[in-house]
C-alpha cells in the first residue's frame, strides 16, 4: 500500500509553486455543489422577479410607501472546511464570468461577516463596505443613525448595481460575541428582507443556528437549508464521498502535481481511513493532502506516500482541536496509528463490495 | 456646527465614490447639490459627507468659498461623479470688486460684494422646486428677496417648525431639513407651502439684476445689451454693483445717519424691497433721462431730511455716492454726473434764518455749511482754530461770515484724512508701529491746526497711506531667488517681529516687490525679499535707528516675552510686581519687561522646564526645597526670584 520513491535531487521553489498552483486548481464538481448553484440561481430568478413585482406594484401607486412583497433567506450551513466559501465562490464566479454581464453590476455580492459584528450597524456596515461605498465609514462611526435609512441607502446601491442576492459568510461571526445578539440581529436580517432590498443567503457553521430560529417570522422567509455538513454513513454519502477522493487523486496525476498516483481509494481499509481522517468532510480531504504535498515537495519528492497523509494529518490535527466524543476538547481517533474504525469499515463494506470490487 | 467627532477625513488618494448619485443641474448651487446627493445616502450631515471627500471643515456652509486646494476640489468631483469643472464653476473665487478694496466673489464670473452671499441659510422657492428640485445659487444672494424665475418670495424658515432652514443636516431642497420622522426621514415637503409672488408689472427691469449675474453667458450678454447708455458701457459688475448700491440708498434713505450708509449688516442686506430694485432697474434700462427723473423724485422729499446739508438733504444718500467705496470710479463718476445735470437745472434750495445782508464773497455758517456739505459744528470749530478768517456780516452786522472758498479748500483737506484704525486695516499691522513709520516720513499727519476737527485717535493724510501701499505693490525685478516675506520674517528669530522695522525697509530700500500685484494682495503675504542675507542686515539697521517710543508692547507682546498669560501679566501689574506704562490699553516698556524677565520667572515656565502640567507641583516642588515665590498673591501662575533657583534650573 505504501508507495515511496525520493528524487535524487531536490526541487527548486519555482517547481513546488508551480506544482501547488496545479493543486489549487483543481476543481471538482460535486453534488452539493451543483445544489447551491441551483438553489442560487433559483433564488436569484425568483428575487428579480418579485422586486421588479415590487417596483410595478410602486410605480402603479405614484412611487408611494406600499407593504413590499418580503423576499427570501437561503441558510447553507456546515462545519468548517466543509468547501462551502469554496463552493459559493465557484458559483459566483460563474456568474461573474457570464460575458454579456455589464461591468458594473453585481448580481451577487458575497459579503464576509467579520467577528467584531456586535450590532445591525455593523451588518450594514459591511455590506456597504462590499459594495465599495464610502458611506460605510459613517454608518459605522456617525452620529445620526437609522437603520430603515441606511436600508434606503443599500436599496439604492443594490438597485443600481441589480444586486438580488447577498451571500453573508462565516455568518456565526454575528453571534460570536454572544447568544444573546441573536434576537436582535435576525431581526436586522428580516428587516433587510422584509424590506425588498434582497434575497440573503447565509453561510456558516452550525453555531449560526440560533440566528435562524429565534425569531419565527424570519424562520418564515427562510427556503430549504443546503447542507454542507460531513458525509454520513449511508450507502449514498460514502459513494460520493468516495468518487470525490478518487477524482480527486486522478486530477492530481493528470494534472501532473505528482507523478504517481496514492492509492487513497485502492481498498476499502484506505477509503476508510481517508474517510476517519476527514470525518467525512471533503474539505478537509483536499486540505491535508495539500499539506501533505507541501511536505513532499519540499522533501524533494514528486509524489505523495501514506506517511506524508498521516503526518500532515497530525500537523493539521495539532493545529485544530475539535470535540471528543464526550463533548469536550479533545483529539479525534489517529486512523493512522490504530486503523480505521470498524463502524466505518463496516459501512465501506456495505456500500461498496468487496476489495475488488472497489479497484475495479 | 459641531464636527462628528468620531468621523475621520479620508486622505485624498483615499477618496471613493458615491455609487448612485445624480448629476449637477445648471445654474445649481454648490451645496445644494451636494446636499442633494447626500440626501440619497446614509451620510446625512454635510460635514462628514465632505469628510469622505479628504475635506475637514466646520463651516461647510463656507465651502464654496474656501475650498481652493485643487485636489481637494478634484476628491470632491470623484466622490459624486462628477468633473472637477462642474464644481470649479459652483466655486465663489474671493476676489476684490473693481477698483475698490470691497472684497468681492466671482459669482457666475460676474464680481460681486462677498457680503451679498448668504452662507448659513438655506432659501427656497416652493413653486419653482416644483418644477425642478434643485436649489438655484441665486437664491444664495441675500438682496433677492424672490425668485427670478416664478417671482415667487423665497421662503427661509419651515413653515411647520419655524426654525431657519440650513445646510448642517443633508436633505433634498424641497425638505425641511428639521422635521425629520422617527427614522430620521424629512417629511416637511416645503413645496406645499407656496409663498405670494412680487406683484410687479416690470417684470423686466425686476429681473435685470438676477440675469446679470445668470450661469448663462448669453442671458448675461443679453442683460447688459438691452441696457441703454450711459450705463450701458460699465461691465455686469459694475451695473449689479450700481444697481445695489443706489437700491440700498434708496430703501435706506430716512431711516440711518447718513454718513454710514455704506457700511451695513450683512442682515440689512436681505431686506431690499422688490420694488426698490424694479424702480432702480428701471431707470438704468432706460438711461440718461430716467435717471434723472429717478433723482428728481429724490429731490421731492428733501423736507423729510432734516438736520443734513448740501447734497444729502436734496438726494438723500444719493448724495454721498462719491463715498461709496463699491462702486467702480466711473459707476460714481456716472451718478455724480446725472446730480449735476439735476442740480444745474434747478439749483439747490437754501435755507436762512432770517433775511441776510450777504457781502459779495462771504456767507454765513448755513449757508457755507450748504456749499461744503459739513455740518455748521464743523464750520464753527474751523473758525474758533483760526483756520477761517471771520467777518461780521447779516442785516444787523453781528452774522459771522467766511469765504466759502475757505471752507471748501479746508473740507477737501479733511476729507483726505483717514483715521489710525483705517490706516491698521490697510497695512494691516498694529498702530504701535505708526509713530516710528511716521518718524521714518512713511506716514503724514495732517497739519496741526487740523487736528481738532478730525475724530478722535491719530489721523493720517490719504496722499501718504496711497503712497506707501503703492510703493508696497512694487512689481519685483528679480524674482530668481525670491522668498516670501511670510518666510523671510522668520529668519529674524524675533518675537515680536519688529513690523515698523520690516515695512520700513520694504517701502525705503529698492529690490522688494509683489510678483503680482492686485486690489487684493496683502503685503504681509505677497511681498517678495530677494536677498535674505541683505534683509536681515537692513532690518538691523533700522532697529537700531528705533526711537525709544516704538519700544512699547501691549499687553499680548508683554505675556509672549514672560512666557504667560495676558490675564497674569495684569494681575503682576496689580500686585506692583510690573511696571505699566500710564494711559489705556495697558502697555509696556519693552526693555523693562525683558529685565523682568532676566531677574524674574513664572510658575508656568518653570512647569514647562520641569516637564509637568501643574503649576502647583511646581510650587509644590520649590516650597519642599524652600524656595518660595517672590510676590505672593498673584493668582496660580506664582513669580520666583531667578536668583533663588540656579540649582533648580540647571
Amino acid at each position: 500500500m505504501l508507495h515511496t520513491q525520493i528524487s535524487s535531487m531536490s526541487l527548486n521553489k519555482g517547481v513546488i509553486q508551480a506544482r501547488l498552483d496545479k493543486f489549487d486548481a483543481i476543481f471538482i464538481e460535486h453534488p452539493r455543489l451543483v445544489a447551491l448553484r441551483e438553489e442560487i440561481d433559483s433564488l436569484m430568478i425568483q428575487t428579480k422577479s418579485r422586486i421588479a413585482k415590487n417596483e410595478r406594484r410602486r410605480a402603479a401607486v405614484g412611487n408611494r410607501p406600499i407593504k413590499l412583497d418580503e423576499l427570501w433567506l437561503t441558510p447553507v450551513l456546515g462545519p468548517s472546511g466543509s468547501g462551502k466559501s469554496f463552493s459559493l465562490s465557484s458559483v459566483v464566479d460563474t456568474i461573474y464570468g457570464d460575458p454579456n454581464l455589464p461591468p458594473d453590476e453585481i448580481p451577487v455580492l458575497v459579503v464576509t461577516l467579520r467577528s467584531s459584528s456586535r450590532s445591525p450597524r455593523h451588518v450594514q456596515a459591511q455590506i456597504l463596505e462590499a459594495f465599495e461605498a464610502p458611506q460605510a465609514e459613517t454608518v459605522l462611526r456617525g452620529r445620526d443613525y437609522s437603520e430603515a435609512m441606511v436600508n434606503d441607502d443599500i436599496r439604492a446601491i443594490a438597485r443600481h448595481r441589480k444586486t438580488s442576492v447577498v451571500v453573508l459568510d462565516e455568518v456565526h461571526n454575528l453571534l460570536a460575541n454572544g447568544l444573546g445578539l441573536a434576537p436582535k440581529m435576525a431581526k436586522a436580517l428580516k428587516s433587510l428582507v422584509n424590506d425588498g432590498i434582497f434575497s440573503i443567503v447565509l453561510s456558516g457553521t452550525q453555531e449560526a443556528m440560533p440566528l435562524l430560529t429565534c425569531d419565527a417570522e424570519l424562520q418564515s422567509r427562510q427556503k430549504e437549508l443546503v447542507d454542507f455538513g460531513a458525509f454520513r454513513l449511508n450507502s449514498d454519502d460514502l459513494q460520493y464521498f468516495v468518487n470525490f477522493v478518487a477524482f480527486l487523486e486522478a486530477e492530481m496525476v493528470k494534472e501532473k502535481v505528482i507523478d504517481a498516483p496514492i492509492g487513497l481509494t485502492n481498498d476499502i481499509e484506505a477509503c476508510a481511513t481517508v474517510y476517519d481522517m476527514a470525518e467525512g468532510v471533503i474539505g478537509i480531504v483536499s486540505r491535508i493532502v495539500r499539506l501533505a504535498l507541501e511536505r513532499a515537495l519540499r522533501g524533494g519528492k514528486t509524489m505523495i506516500t501514506w506517511e506524508d497523509i498521516g503526518n500532515a494529518y497530525r500537523a493539521w490535527q495539532m493545529a485544530s482541536p475539535t470535540k471528543g466524543p464526550d463533548g469536550k476538547s479533545g483529539k479525534n481517533r489517529d486512523p493512522f496509528l490504530k486503523g480505521p474504525d470498524h463502524r466505518t469499515l463496516d459501512a465501506m463494506a456495505r456500500s461498496l463490495g468487496t476489495n475488488q470490487e472497489v479497484a475495479a | 456646527m459641531l464636527l462628528d467627532p468620531h468621523v475621520i477625513t479620508v486622505s485624498l488618494e483615499k477618496v471613493k465614490p458615491f455609487i448612485v448619485t445624480e448629476k449637477p443641474a445648471p445654474g445649481e448651487s454648490l451645496l445644494g447639490f451636494i446636499s442633494r446627493n447626500l440626501s440619497q445616502t446614509a451620510t446625512r450631515r454635510l460635514g462628514p459627507g465632505l469628510a469622505l471627500a479628504g475635506i475637514g471643515t466646520l463651516r461647510p456652509e463656507s465651502l464654496p468659498r474656501t475650498l481652493e486646494d485643487p485636489r481637494q476640489v478634484a476628491s470632491l468631483a470623484k466622490l459624486f461623479n462628477t468633473t472637477a469643472d462642474e464644481i470649479e464653476a459652483r466655486l465663489y473665487r474671493t476676489t476684490a470688486l473693481a477698483g475698490s478694496n470691497t472684497v468681492a466673489i466671482s459669482f457666475n464670473q460676474v464680481r460681486i460684494r462677498a457680503g451679498f452671499r448668504e452662507g448659513r441659510i438655506r432659501r427656497v422657492s416652493p413653486i419653482a422646486l416644483r418644477s425642478s428640485a434643485v436649489h438655484r445659487s441665486l437664491w444664495e444672494l441675500r438682496p433677492f428677496t424672490f425668485d427670478p424665475e416664478t417671482l415667487e418670495h423665497l421662503l427661509d424658515t419651515c413653515p411647520v417648525c419655524s426654525r431657519k432652514l440650513n445646510w448642517i443636516r443633508a436633505s433634498e431642497p424641497q425638505m425641511c431639513n428639521h422635521c425629520l420622522d422617527e427614522d430620521l426621514r424629512p417629511i416637511i415637503d416645503l413645496r406645499d407651502f407656496p409663498q405670494s409672488l412680487v406683484e410687479a408689472d416690470d417684470v423686466e427691469a425686476l429681473t435685470l439684476a438676477p440675469r446679470l449675474l445668470s450661469h448663462v453667458p448669453s442671458v448675461r450678454s443679453d442683460a447688459r445689451a438691452s441696457i441703454s447708455a450711459p450705463w450701458c458701457d460699465l461691465s455686469e459688475s459694475e451695473l449689479f454693483e450700481t444697481i445695489m448700491s443706489i437700491s440700498f440708498s434708496l430703501s435706506h434713505d430716512h431711516a440711518h445717519r447718513m454718513g454710514v450708509e455704506w457700511r451695513r449688516k450683512s442682515t440689512e442686506l436681505g431686506s431690499l424691497s422688490p420694488m426698490t430694485l424694479c424702480r432702480v432697474s428701471r431707470s438704468i434700462l432706460d438711461g440718461g433721462k430716467a435717471f434723472d427723473a429717478l433723482l428728481e423724485e429724490l429731490r421731492s422729499g428733501r423736507a423729510t431730511r432734516k438736520g443734513h446739508y448740501g447734497q444729502f438733504v436734496e438726494f438723500g444718500q444719493m448724495g454721498g455716492v462719491r463715498k461709496n467705496p463699491h462702486m467702480s470710479s466711473a459707476a460714481k463718476a456716472m451718478v455724480y454726473d446725472a446730480i449735476s445735470r439735476v442740480l444745474a437745472s434747478r439749483p439747490m434750495e437754501r435755507r436762512f434764518r432770517g433775511p441776510q445782508q450777504r457781502s459779495e464773497d462771504s456767507v454765513d455758517f448755513v449757508e457755507a455749511s450748504l456749499i461744503a456739505g459739513i455740518s455748521r459744528q464743523c464750520i464753527k470749530k474751523m473758525a474758533s482754530a483760526q483756520l477761517l478768517e471771520v467777518k461780521r456780516g447779516g442785516h444787523r452786522g453781528l452774522t459771522r461770515c467766511v469765504k466759502p472758498t475757505d471752507v471748501l479748500a479746508i473740507a477737501a483737506e479733511l476729507n483726505a484724512t483717514i483715521p489710525d484704525f483705517e490706516v491698521e486695516r490697510q497695512l494691516g499691522i498694529d498702530r504701535l508701529h505708526f509713530s516710528f513709520l511716521e518718524s521714518a516720513g512713511l506716514l503724514i499727519r495732517p497739519r496741526v491746526k487740523l487736528r481738532p476737527l478730525l475724530p478722535a485717535g491719530t489721523n493720517y493724510t490719504a496722499a501718504s497711506i496711497e503712497a506707501l501701499l503703492a510703493r508696497l505693490r512694487y512689481p519685483l525685478e528679480n524674482d530668481g531667488k525670491a522668498v516670501p516675506i511670510n518666510e523671510a520674517v522668520l529668519t529674524l528669530c524675533m518675537d515680536p517681529l519688529p513690523w515698523s522695522a520690516i515695512l520700513t525697509v520694504i517701502a525705503t530700500k529698492p529690490g522688494y516687490g509683489m510678483k503680482l500685484a492686485e486690489a487684493s494682495s496683502d503685503w504681509r503675504t505677497d511681498i517678495f525679499v530677494p536677498d535674505i542675507a541683505r534683509f536681515k542686515l537692513e532690518v538691523a539697521e533700522v532697529i537700531d535707528d528705533l526711537p525709544p517710543t516704538t519700544r512699547v508692547v501691549t499687553a499680548v507682546g508683554a505675556a509672549e516675552i514672560l512666557g504667560t498669560t495676558v490675564n497674569f501679566v495684569g494681575r503682576a501689574v496689580k500686585r506692583g510686581a510690573l511696571g505699566k506704562l500710564p494711559g489705556r490699553p495697558a502697555r509696556f516698556d519693552q526693555q523693562s519687561i525683558i529685565s523682568f524677565r532676566a531677574q524674574y520667572i513664572y510658575g508656568s515656565e518653570l512647569a514647562r522646564h520641569f516637564g509637568v502640567s501643574n503649576t502647583n507641583t511646581v510650587h509644590r516642588r520649590l516650597t519642599v526645597r524652600g524656595i518660595l515665590p517672590a510676590f505672593s498673591c498673584v493668582g496660580r501662575d506664582l513669580i520666583y526670584a531667578r536668583e533663588g533657583l540656579p540649582g533648580v534650573l540647571n
